[in-house]
């Protein structure tokens, strides 16, 4: 299916298309589609701890986009409570770590949430009429 | 990829534990965030604690903290809500009928009090020693020579209880039903579906209460 983000930015995986977006030094907007970046990333690995996710960010924005850290878990926290995340706690290296994973109802509100944000990709170029030049 | 010295855990576990955390699980959290950030990372371990902080200072800390509980609290909701749900569908339903059938046809056979005192007093005392375990893990298990709450403990406290409420309510129900002239009149036998739907949802909550104690309280404590 020919999406917007497809045509945009071709072969290029979701979360980059999102983070590309977003300005770097402008940290409000990345704040703002951080669930969405954390529920895109799951989606794709399946299941990532805290720091995992933080270090992908980095890892895919070649090291552009920092995410605020502190900002991270009550974000993750918060998904959970809502349902949209699940967790597991493991023993690993000699210390408790704790993975987020996606439950169905995650799933589903992950692509509801890709959808709305490729909707709003496109009206912004609409309303302010930029071309993005990425990479 | 650096490991991280038992004199660098010591020192994490204390620094972590300066910081204004009530619960186990956010400890454990960003203990684990602190060490994966040193031994992935090119920083020596003093510089890695001092960045780190910048995001998770004091105010940081505090307010993940405070609104940890709550948070807790909907997830367990959810947790028992939907581990209830799941009884009654496919394909737990089996087990869930068969269970329910076979309790209808050991009624018949086995006296009463042998369920109470060799089936139920014995699950019942499982689950009160839950509660009794997790307070001791509580007070014992200490990091950072601090001692830590388990939010999902506090948060699943009243359904652990539900149990000695549903197994009360099959004692005492008797004494709510009884009939002038019928003093020796058990529920057991007189309304057997009441007592199998009790039992059912007494089982229930201790099962689910046992995944939940596994899965998300006793595991923080390792």
């Amino acid at each position: 299916m020919k999406t917007f983000s497809n045509i945009l930015i071709p072969n290029f995986p979701m979360h980059k298309k999102i983070l590309y977006t977003c300005n770097m030094a402008n940290q409000q907007l990345i704040k703002g589609s951080l669930s969405t970046i954390v529920l895109h990333l799951l989606q794709n690995a399946g299941e990532m701890y805290g720091y995992e996710i933080t270090q992908k960010v980095k890892q895919l924005t070649a090291d552009e986009i920092k995410l605020t850290e502190g900002a991270l878990y009550p974000t993750l926290h918060k998904l959970e409570a809502e349902g949209t995340l699940t967790t597991e706690s493991r023993k690993v290296d000699g210390r408790v770590r704790k993975y987020y994973r996606l439950t169905e109802e995650g799933k589903k509100a992950t692509s509801e949430r890709m959808e709305e944000l490729e909707a709003f990709l496109l009206n912004m170029q609409r309303v302010l009429g930029f071309n993005l030049k990425l990479g | 990829m650096k490991t991280i010295t038992q004199e660098q855990k010591d020192q994490l576990a204390k620094h972590i534990a300066n910081k204004p955390i009530d619960y186990i699980e956010l400890y454990n959290e960003l203990y684990d965030h602190y060490a994966s950030a040193y031994e992935t990372g090119e920083k020596n371990f003093e510089e890695t604690l001092e960045q780190l902080d910048e995001h998770f200072h004091f105010q940081k800390v505090k307010r993940i903290n405070d609104n940890l509980l709550k948070k807790t609290k909907k997830s367990v909701n959810d947790i028992y809500w939907n581990e209830f749900k799941n009884f009654w569908r496919w394909p737990q339903i089996l087990s869930t009928l068969g269970i329910l059938f076979l309790a209808i046809l050991l009624m018949g056979f086995i006296p009463v009090k042998s369920i109470v005192w060799y089936f139920l007093v014995p699950i019942l005392a499982l689950n009160v020693g839950l509660l009794i375990y997790g307070s001791i893990l509580m007070y014992t298990k200490k990091r950072g020579k601090k001692r830590f709450k388990s939010a999902h403990f506090n948060a699943t406290q009243h359904y652990l209880s539900l149990p000695t409420t549903i197994f009360n309510l099959t004692i005492f129900l008797p004494v709510l039903v009884l009939e002038p002239g019928k003093p020796t009149i058990s529920i057991f036998e007189t309304y057997p579906i009441i007592v199998l739907l009790l039992l059912m949802l007494f089982f229930t909550s201790v099962y689910i209460g046992m995944k939940v104690f596994r899965t998300k309280i006793k595991v923080q404590y390792l």
